[in-house]
């Protein structure tokens, strides 16, 4: 049972990684417009994401330290300092769009406007990180996330024809009413969603708030190859089902409520409600853990104090970060700023900033005066690793430009 | 100022200007004002074929009264959104201009009227009846869909 709920830091770290309100929206969107000739990016993207959260969890047990603790030791206060700041505006604009999702599902089970359930969204999560325990938070938000699996049913009560579905998911072509640009520009979008930076400061922090040690490293393990792979599953379970409803009928995706719609259709009320709790639970896990994160990298840039494992007290300036965060995001949400924009936005200028993130892990997980001789990368994992840091690099350059030639993809 | 900060601006301006998805401003010539057209007729398409996948699902007894509710009145104030932002723009001289203006803007208050009738009909707790209530929808779309086919 202990090994079970063990998992469930990777099960809530991936559900807020590939699911969150900007991935829901945008695996959607990318489903009803490019059918499936985008899904192999989400493989692409798991794989990364496994590769590299490994590493960090890894890292986190070895040292008893998580990753962004090390990145200013290691590589100095100046690097240290462009990965906060970027990651830290990155992280802002998440939490603003988390947010939003988190009252924009509560109101389309209220019926009350979005804008007005947002102070006590913030307000929930911020009693969430301050009251309760971290297990508890990955187990309840974990568990609800699951209910995301209805999408994976509404797929097979669709019975699409299996064979099809793979031959147009593993044959991609550019649809012939999109050019290669706006083609690019998704496949980035999807790719930055799938490796989103706070993601690994969440996990690898969260492994340390979760005690782990060199004993822990086969749970590190389960974490990463189930968690990610199961965010990825849903990822393109909810591609599948834009692709088989929503793209029939000539609709695009723009709104959260869209992304329900072919679950409402095909399972109906039941499933309709199933799927809200799990867009409740995936948006609001994602709102804990960028908070969270805002917390843990300023707190561990610093060297402060940090962590739910310490009682307020003893980590009060981890926890006025948190707050401060929260108040941001309360503020330029209830501005009236479309939060699927806002979290658009965000999932493309972390592509930007993804090297930032990713190359410190690779340079810890190598170095044998951390990790010791026993616990570096092998050479295999080494060669995948490089491969994807050359990718991450050209992900980071190309992004700006296409986002400028695509108009946001528009 | 130093070119650092000229370099900041001048790529915070691109990136505002560039990222604009549907910008306003006159059509200067026949084809861009076409190609508006068409991104407003498809933007509308999808708003109109989700109200009615919606109606259905309400008639049929799979949706939320709340769902609905919140779903349709999005989809209410995204074709009230693209109406007043193609309506806004200023056409090029000339008939086909003034023609294709008319059309589309014909279409898109009748789509706008019957979401809305939909939307009323939700909110007074008469779900079963969405399939009636939403059937003009369907002229609305077989309209929007021959005028994005003739303007591609």
């Amino acid at each position: 049972m202990k090994r079970v709920l063990g998992i469930f830091l990777g099960i809530l770290t991936a559900i807020g990684g590939f699911v969150d309100m900007g991935d829901l929206v945008a695996n959607a969107a990318v489903g009803a417009r490019f059918d499936m000739n985008l899904a192999w990016v989400v493989v692409v993207g798991v794989v990364g994401i496994v590769v590299y959260a490994e590493m960090s969890g890894r890292v986190a047990a070895i040292c008893g330290r998580p990753v962004f603790d090390l990145v200013r030791e290691r590589l100095g206060p100046r690097f240290g300092l462009a990965n906060l700041v970027a990651s830290f505006a990155i992280n802002l604009l998440t939490l603003t769009a988390e947010i939003a999702g988190v009252a924009i599902a509560l109101s389309l089970v209220s019926s009350v406007n979005y804008l007005l359930l947002v102070p006590f969204v913030m307000v929930l999560v911020w009693l969430v990180v301050w009251r309760l325990s971290f297990a508890m938070m990955e187990r309840i938000f974990g568990l609800l996330g699951l209910c995301l699996l209805v999408f994976v049913v509404t797929v097979w009560r669709i019975g699409p024809d299996w064979s099809q579905l793979w031959s147009d998911a593993s044959s991609p072509v550019i649809p012939s009413d999109e050019n290669v640009f706006s083609y690019a520009y998704y496949a980035i979008a999807l790719f930055g969603a799938a490796m989103t930076p706070y993601e690994v400061f969440f996990f690898s922090s969260g492994a340390v708030e979760d005690g782990w040690t060199v004993k822990d490293l086969n749970e590190n393990r389960a974490n990463v190859f189930i968690g990610f792979p199961l965010g990825g599953l849903l990822s393109l379970a909810i591609m599948a089902c834009a692709f088989l409803v929503l793209a029939p009928a000539d609709i695009g995706v723009d709104t959260l409520s869209q992304v329900a719609l072919p679950v409402t259709v095909t399972v109906g009320k039941l499933g309709l409600a199933i799927a809200l709790i799990g867009i409740f639970a995936a948006t609001f896990g994602a709102a804990l853990e960028t908070s969270l994160s805002a917390g843990y990298t300023v707190a561990q840039y610093l060297g402060w104090p940090w962590g739910k494992r310490l009682r307020p007290v003893e980590a009060s300036r981890f926890h006025v970060v948190i707050l401060m965060a929260l108040v941001v995001a309360l503020l330029i949400a209830i501005s009236g700023v479309d939060p699927v924009k806002v979290t658009e936005y965000s999932i493309v200028l972390s592509a930007a900033a993804l090297p930032l993130t990713y190359f410190p892990i690779l340079v810890i997980a190598n170095d044998p005066a951390y990790m010791g001789d026993e616990h570096t990368n092998g050479r295999i994992f080494n060669m995948i690793a490089s491969v994807y840091l050359v990718i991450l690099v050209v992900v980071s350059i190309v992004t700006i430009p296409l986002m400028i030639i695509t108009r946001a993809g528009s | 100022m130093s070119s650092r900060r000229v370099l900041a601006g001048l790529i915070v301006s691109l990136l505002a200007a560039g990222c604009v998805a549907h910008p306003v401003g006159p059509a200067r010539s026949v084809e861009s004002y076409e190609r508006k057209a068409n991104t407003t007729a498809e933007s509308a398409l999808s708003a109109v074929e989700t109200v009615r996948l919606l109606a259905g699902a309400g008639a049929d007894g799979n949706a939320l009264r709340s769902y609905l509710s919140v779903a349709v009145s999005e989809q209410e104030d995204a074709l009230g959104g693209v109406r007043g932002t193609f309506m806004s723009i200023q056409p090029p001289e000339g008939v086909p201009s003034a023609v294709l203006r008319d059309e589309l803007s014909t279409i898109l208050t009748s789509a706008f009227d019957h979401v809305g009738d939909v939307r009323i009909e939700i909110r007074r707790g008469h779900v079963a009846e969405l399939d009636t209530v939403a059937a003009p929808l369907s002229l609305d779309a077989a309209e929007l869909r021959d005028l994005i086919e003739e303007l591609s």
